[in-house]
């Protein structure tokens, strides 16, 4: 290609990532502000605006296709999950802590975002791993926000997780360049290796660098402890935007490797997924300490969004988007109820007991959350679990796969055994009763926000209109 | 949404939302805010009938992938939209005066609105999922306006005795919509189209028909219709003999393409045996209400048999004639009860219900008597009311119904004529011992008994739409109702070439079968031997028991569920003698292999919660391995999982 093409290829090819380039740009900018402006609001305000602008410059669905030379792949799915990240960061700025948080903190969320963007998108080995390791680092830092000893500790411990699995990755990459000539996930072709043994665990490692964004067996260690201490706006973050920007990133890899005719890697993510959801959900089991259980739940949840990668077709990718949409909105919501208790030292449940006296109201929406994290009607929660389900279930009818048939009734089991440690909150708010004496936690703001995000949940059980909507736009994509 | 759509959306809310307005505003507000939202609810159900009469509005909405959902208001459903409104706001005035000293009257007005509103969503549901919605919506706010009064444990009781009985017959109607969505993909009411005769179209048509003889107390279902009369009267009026009573009715109308010839049939055979049960039931009653309940399911049996016999023309045009004067009995009915209740306030064991208390009130509630009267003749159907209009075409449509079948069907012709002569029996019976004769209490004149506005307004209202000029101009044409054209655009049920002998003779046998009903219960309970009827007591021969006690519904329900419990019982010794021994089998076969069997000893509940724990303990042990603190220990810990993939996988 002459200079000149190539030079008018990136051009073209940079209009086509406005959404991250204004990201990019706006985090800069935000710290230089930060700089002049020390006020947490004024960095507030630019971290809107910044996301808002983003969200005007997302390319349509018409405009798709692949850019810098196959380095970004621009489908449906980024579109719809550029929208969604933009619109459900926005939210954090309505936690209770938002004022009090430095400048700094915003860039690192916008820095999240941009590299989960990244991620939505990238089809390069380097660009995946730029990609992962920018969203990385910028969480190592966020958990450390609180600034506290416990906080340091976790935060150090996640980054040598991190730093390892990468380290790994990278390994794994090279090995697949080794075998495949190519840095491209497009163009790889994996059935023209002749003995694959060694190419089979380059793209383990590699994939488990992605297993490490999205929390899954066995690396998931992480996740409770770093939960646990980071300051929770940043957590309800960290739960959502990589984690499904490293979903859609796994399954573009596993596309491209050919998941259903590489019958022993099939097996490996079945078997991991089944894991995931046992130990979230056994993990979660015995929490006292509402953030560590909403932990432990998002590593179940990770599980099964994982089922819907496996199904292939039109199912498989609303499944996955529906799930990942609605999971965003209802995680955003529980952290902020846990983020609004936790503004007043009461994360252990055994704290909630009784708080029905003066929360009533509270304690109520609280409840519709948690059945909302079951996945049990009046809620979204249950219209997307019932949808996966049923996805799951079409599958195994078409392969007859007792690989598919575990995974159903694993997540299936797991739903119940959820009712356990999802319900024990309200169980404390509404019967219980206290020790001592009971003190309002809330403010007529904190109560409006909360109504409104609760209601979002039980508006998209029962106007499911814009899923429908959703479902319409991007179940042309191949999956 | 569109324009329509907002329109039937504040037709169908309005009331609902005067309803929460009253509740809100507390007791003292009531006569402010009653009518809030039933005036203008009025006005919109008017202009409903306007919007619809070129093209039916029709709504659909997209619900979950592949199923929408949907409204449709065609001129049916305008014109009984509009009929529920105007019983509704009749009522709604009523009750100022009825309840006027209830200090709940608030909570009344809202579970009101809340039902008017639930039964208009069912009018105007096109999708059979919502028509199932709305159905239980209006059992179950009839339930809450039964049991109103639910501090007194006997009302309270009936409300939930009929609100089970209900339930019972609504699972068969789940069963039909199930059928119907799901198998026989018609979902939509005004789509329907004739099917073929299969078991599944039988099973679907019977479900359907078993929903709607449970709301309408049809036989087996009709012992709940008398308990319902627990609640305060103007309910009865709105909702056990205009309204919801006549759902059963409607859904059997509205669903009749798809119903097979054996639906048909048992719908007509059932019909008549409710409306003769309910008719020789209704003759020995003492209770005001009682009378009036067992004459409304006797009619509802007509109008059954009118779907049954394929005259569901001539059904809804009853529907609808039955809608106006039984309304009126209802009020008027609890005008004479609201006048006991101020009479003798004091006295608590005075049966203000009782007719053997009654007699010659037509001297102290004058304008109630002539409501009464006129509202009786019309059910009694009597030429000249609206009621002997819509009973002839059912009647006749039965009898050429009959002729076609075979000479079994004359059996159900015959019990529908025996039913005419009873019905003025009973009425006059009713009439005569309430309003004429000798008072068999003191009665006085009371000041303030039938208020201008919110007694006679209704009252007369309502008597006079049982005259026949407002159903037909011609007294003797019972297919001249003036909505024929336009609800069914005149493609009415008549008499095929041949039968009009039919329709003659059935004119002249139900004039002679009125007026001889009126006559014989003159001649039994003329005024001059009223004063003897304060002395009845309770039927003693077997025929009399059997209809004082409306055919031992009640025994029969309560001996059916003594067989459920006994089926309780017995699944309970099932559970213990056979489930129970299995467990105790497969713990004692566990003993011997590890320590499990200790919790799978216990009943089973309890073993699984112990075995839960027990996982979650070896997990937390697990994890407290795992997660010592020590970052090293983690990372061994991932990485030797990664290898056991590795090794997996590879040999």
């Amino acid at each position: 290609m002459v200079l000149k093409d190539q030079l008018s290829h990136i051009i073209e090819s940079l209009s086509q990532v406005g959404f991250e380039m204004v990201l990019i740009g706006g985090s800069l900018l935000l710290l230089l502000l930060g700089l002049i402006a020390k006020r947490s609001l004024v960095s507030q305000i630019v971290y809107v605006l910044v996301l808002v602008l983003a969200m005007t410059l997302v390319p349509l669905p018409t405009d798709l296709g692949v850019w810098f030379g196959g380095a970004l792949a621009v489908q449906e799915l980024t579109w719809l999950f550029r929208l969604v990240f933009s619109f459900l960061g926005v939210w954090v700025v309505f936690y209770p802590t938002a004022n009090r948080h430095p400048f700094e903190y915003y860039f690192l969320l916008l820095a999240v975002i941009a590299g989960s963007a990244f991620m939505l998108s990238a089809q390069h080995l380097l660009v995946i791993y730029l990609a992962i390791e920018l969203t990385s680092f910028a969480s190592y830092l966020l958990t450390n926000f609180n600034f506290e000893k416990r906080s340091f500790e976790a935060g150090i411990k996640y980054l040598i997780f991190g730093g390892t699995a990468s380290a790994l990755a990278l390994y794994g990459a090279s090995l697949i360049y080794g075998f495949t000539g190519t840095l491209l996930v497009s163009e790889m072709d994996f059935a023209l290796v002749q003995n694959p043994a060694l190419l089979n665990v380059g793209l383990l490692l590699f994939i488990g660098a992605m297993l490490f964004k999205v929390s899954l067996v066995p690396f998931h260690i992480w996740v409770p402890t770093t939960y646990q201490v980071a300051p929770t706006s940043a957590v309800a973050i960290l739960s959502v935007i990589p984690k499904i920007a490293g979903f859609v990133l796994l399954h573009r890899v596993l596309l491209a490797v050919d998941v259903h005719t590489q019958y022993w890697l099939y097996v490996v993510i079945v078997a991991v997924g089944m894991a995931t959801i046992v130990i979230g959900t056994l993990g979660a089991l015995r929490q006292t300490n509402i953030k560590r259980m909403i932990a432990y739940g998002a590593i179940a949840h990770s599980g099964f969004l994982l089922g819907a990668l496996l199904i292939p077709g039109e199912t498989g990718v609303v499944a996955f988007a529906w799930y990942a949409l609605a999971y965003g909105i209802i995680n955003l919501v529980a952290f902020y109820m846990v983020s609004v208790l936790e503004d007043r030292q009461l994360l252990d449940v055994k704290d909630l007991a009784g708080l029905s006296r003066t929360e009533g109201y509270f304690g109520g929406l609280i409840t519709i959350v948690m059945v909302a994290l079951i996945g049990l009607p009046p809620t979204v929660g249950f219209t997307i679990k019932f949808y996966l389900f049923t996805a799951l279930w079409g599958w195994y009818q078409t392969v007859v796969d007792p690989w598919i048939m575990g995974y159903l009734v694993v997540a299936l089991m797991s739903v119940v055994f959820s009712l356990f440690f999802y319900l024990k909150v309200p169980y404390f708010i509404f019967l219980k009763e206290s020790d001592g004496d009971v003190q309002s936690v809330t403010n007529p703001g904190q109560r409006v926000i909360a109504t409104i995000f609760t209601l979002v949940l039980l508006w998209l059980f029962i106007s499911p209109d814009i899923l429908n909507n959703i479902a319409d736009n991007i179940k042309s994509i191949a999956w | 949404m569109s324009n329509p759509a907002i329109h039937l959306t504040l037709v169908l809310l309005l009331p609902l939302a005067g309803g929460i307005l009253t509740y809100l505003s507390g007791q003292s507000m009531v006569r402010r805010t009653a009518l809030v939202g039933m005036v203008p609810g009025l006005i919109a159900a008017g202009m409903l009938l306007f919007m619809s009469n070129d093209s039916s509005i029709t709504i659909r909405f997209d619900w979950l992938p592949g199923h929408s959902l949907g409204w449709q208001v065609d001129h049916v459903s305008a014109v009984l939209i509009a009929l529920v409104y105007f019983i509704s706001f009749l009522v709604h005035l009523f009750s100022l005066h009825y309840l006027q000293h209830d200090p709940s009257i608030h909570r009344y007005f809202a579970k009101l609105g809340f039902f008017t509103t639930s039964m208009l969503g069912l009018l105007a549901a096109d999708h059979l999922l919502l028509v199932f919605v709305f159905w239980e919506l209006v059992g179950f706010s009839s339930y809450l306006l039964i049991g109103f009064w639910f501090s007194q444990e006997d009302k309270a009781k009936s409300a939930r005795e009929a609100f089970m009985v209900n339930r019972v017959a609504d699972a068969g109607l789940l069963i039909g919509v199930i059928l119907m969505v799901m198998v026989l993909d018609q979902p939509f009411l005004s789509e329907l189209s004739a099917v073929s005769s299969s078991p599944l179209v039988h099973l679907a048509g019977i479900g359907l028909l078993i929903g709607a003889l449970g709301k309408s107390a049809q036989f087996p279902f009709f012992g709940w219709l008398p308990k319902a009369m627990a609640g305060p009267t103007p309910v009865s009026a709105l909702i056990h003999a205009a309204t919801m009573v006549a759902a059963g009715v409607y859904l059997l109308f509205r669903v009749v393409p798809v119903l097979s010839p054996l639906v048909m049939g048992l719908a007509a055979i059932l019909g008549a045996v409710t409306a003769l049960m309910a008719a020789i039931a209704a003759l020995t009653q003492h209770d005001i209400k009682k009378v009036l309940a067992y004459s409304t399911i006797s009619q509802l049996g007509y109008m059954v048999l009118g779907v049954g016999v394929g005259a569901y023309q001539a059904s809804l045009f009853h529907l609808w004639t039955h809608a106006f004067f039984k309304a009126g009995l209802f009020m008027a009915a609890g005008a004479v009860i609201h006048y006991f209740h101020e009479l003798r306030h004091d006295d608590h064991e005075f049966d203000g219900q009782d007719m053997r208390n009654m007699g010659g009130l037509r001297k102290v509630l004058p304008v109630t008597h002539l409501v009464y009267l006129l509202c009786g003749l019309a059910l009694s159907g009597l030429p000249f009311f609206s009621g002997f209009l819509s009973k002839e075409g059912i009647l006749s449509g039965a009898w050429i119904w009959a002729s076609q079948t075979g000479l079994w069907a004359y059996v159900v012709t015959d019990m529908a004529f025996i039913t005419a002569f009873l019905t003025p029996l009973y009425v006059g019976r009713q009439i005569l011992l309430v309003f004429y004769g000798e008072p068999r209490t003191v009665v006085e004149r009371l000041q303030g008994m039938e208020p201008l506005w919110k007694v006679k307004l209704p009252l007369l209202l309502l008597a006079i739409a049982s005259v026949w000029v407002f159903s037909a101009i011609n007294p003797f044409n019972p297919t001249g109702w003036w909505l024929n054209a336009y609800l069914f655009s005149n493609d009415i049920f008549r008499a095929p070439e041949g039968f009009d002998y039919i329709e003659k003779l059935t004119f002249g046998l139900s004039v002679v079968l009125s007026a001889g009903g009126l006559l014989v219960s003159y001649w039994y309970f003329r005024p001059s031997r009223s004063q003897a009827y304060s002395n009845a007591g309770v039927p003693q021969t077997w025929y009399g028991r059997l209809s004082y006690r409306g055919w031992f519904m009640a025994e029969v329900y309560a001996a059916l569920a003594k067989v459920y419990d006994a089926l309780v019982m017995l699944s309970a010794w099932f559970d213990r003698k056979v489930i129970d021994k299995a467990v105790n089998a497969v713990g004692v076969a566990s003993v011997v292999l590890s320590k499990a069997a200790a919790i799978f000893d216990r009943e089973i509940i309890d073993g699984l919660v112990n075995l839960m724990a027990w996982l979650a303990n070896l997990v937390g042990r697990l994890f407290t391995g795992i997660q010592s603190g020590k970052v090293q220990h983690q990372l061994v810990w991932m990485m030797v999982v990664l290898l056991a993939i590795l090794l997996w996988f590879q040999f």
